[in-house]
């Protein structure tokens, strides 16, 4: 079955497609609404990987940058984050009322109408933009356009539904946060900062198959053409391991590079054997708790390393 | 009323003015903070421009 096949074989005619929201559009239907609602549409915890891996490649960038705009980069790295979140949820509703993981959502759950979620959404990712542009470099202002244009049109409106690929080219647009952060300080694109990019990349993969092998049923009702889904459990366990062993390399790079001292190296070096002993892990357990394990220890991975890159460069400094 | 959300519907008109309100003051306060982020902004480059010009 081809992907597109697979695609409108699920979803079209669904009965389940969430009924009420296509009515759900003047903004009175947000009149419920708190403010926790909105906050919600940002996707906060997504977001907090966002900051500290922005704040990292701006952090250990060469040169420097006012206090006061590196914060504002930080900030409209967040925020452009938040927003391409937002106008995710809005395009994805239907499939979030299926999924269980999703349905509670705040347009699922009717909090927010679909349209002020897509207006919040435009606002602030413009906002953030020219935010970025005036107070950092056009460099960085034009990367963060990128990335939201990239995760908004190029992932969730066209490979999302798709392809089983989705993840792997549009984990492109969560790699962009350290090369944004790069830039805020050097004001260009350098091959560190393309390390730090790839990072990110070859991460991906792993953490969201890790994702999907137990959550393949609820992938399968949307109509969302994950790996586990279309090609299988072994196939994408096979990826997963060649994934971690790709990224392995590519996370020490920034100590081969000069990005970051010893400290890193020797952290980065610890931290990619055990995701690739957790992808092995996955591999030989046939039930889902070791992608359960994995996915968690995923994110923890990430957090850890650049934590350690920026400790690393903290201590260099000091010293 | 039919599309309002379960939640809409068994809402008094007190709770939904109170929600309002607080969206209202979030509404204000990010406008606010953006006011502020803009004329901070405007002070750190006019003075680093002038920094700059002073070292050039």
């Amino acid at each position: 079955m081809s992907d597109t096949t697979f695609q409108s074989a699920t979803l079209e005619g669904n009965p389940l497609i969430n009924p009420g929201l296509s009515d759900q559009t003047g903004s009175s239907a947000s009149k419920g609404a708190e403010v926790r609602d909105f906050v919600r549409l940002l996707k906060p915890r997504v977001m907090s990987l966002v900051v500290f891996s922005g704040f990292a490649g701006l952090f250990v960038a060469p040169g420097s940058i006012h206090p006061f705009l590196a914060a504002v980069a930080v900030l409209c790295i967040a925020v452009g984050a938040g927003a391409a979140g937002a106008i995710n949820m809005w395009f994805d509703r239907d499939i979030d009322a299926i999924m269980v993981r999703t349905r509670g959502r705040p347009i699922p759950r009717g909090k927010v109408a679909p349209d002020d979620a897509l207006a919040f959404g435009t606002v602030l990712s413009l906002g953030s933009v020219l935010i970025m542009a005036l107070a950092v470099n056009y460099v960085a202002a034009g990367l963060l356009a990128v990335a939201i244009l990239f995760y908004v049109f190029i992932y969730t409106m066209w490979l999302k539904r798709s392809t089983p690929q989705n993840i792997v080219i549009g984990g492109a647009a969560g790699a962009f946060p350290p090369m944004i952060g790069w830039a805020a300080v050097t004001g260009g694109v350098s091959l560190e900062s393309v390390v730090l990019f790839g990072l990110i990349f070859l991460w991906t993969p792993p953490h969201f198959w890790a994702l999907a092998l137990y959550r393949r049923g609820d992938y399968a009702d949307a109509g969302v053409p994950m790996l586990p889904v279309v090609a299988g459990v072994r196939e994408t366990k096979k990826q997963m391991f060649i994934y971690t062993i790709l990224l392995f390399p590519c996370a020490i790079a920034p100590y081969w590079l000069g990005v970051a001292g010893p400290l890193y190296g020797m952290a980065a070096a610890v931290l990619g054997g055990l995701f690739v002993l957790s992808s092995i892990a996955v591999w030989r357990d046939e039930s889902d708790k070791s992608a359960k394990r994995m996915f968690g220890y995923s994110i923890f991975y990430l957090f850890a390393l650049f934590g350690a890159m920026i400790l690393d460069r903290g201590v260099g400094l000091i010293g | 009323m039919a599309t309002e959300s379960k939640d809409t519907l068994t809402m008094t008109d007190d709770e939904i003015r109170r929600r309002q309100r607080s969206r209202n003051i979030a509404v204000a306060l990010s406008v606010a903070a953006l006011v502020v982020i803009v004329f901070l902004v405007s002070v750190v480059r006019i003075k680093a421009g002038i920094d700059a010009s002073l070292g050039g």
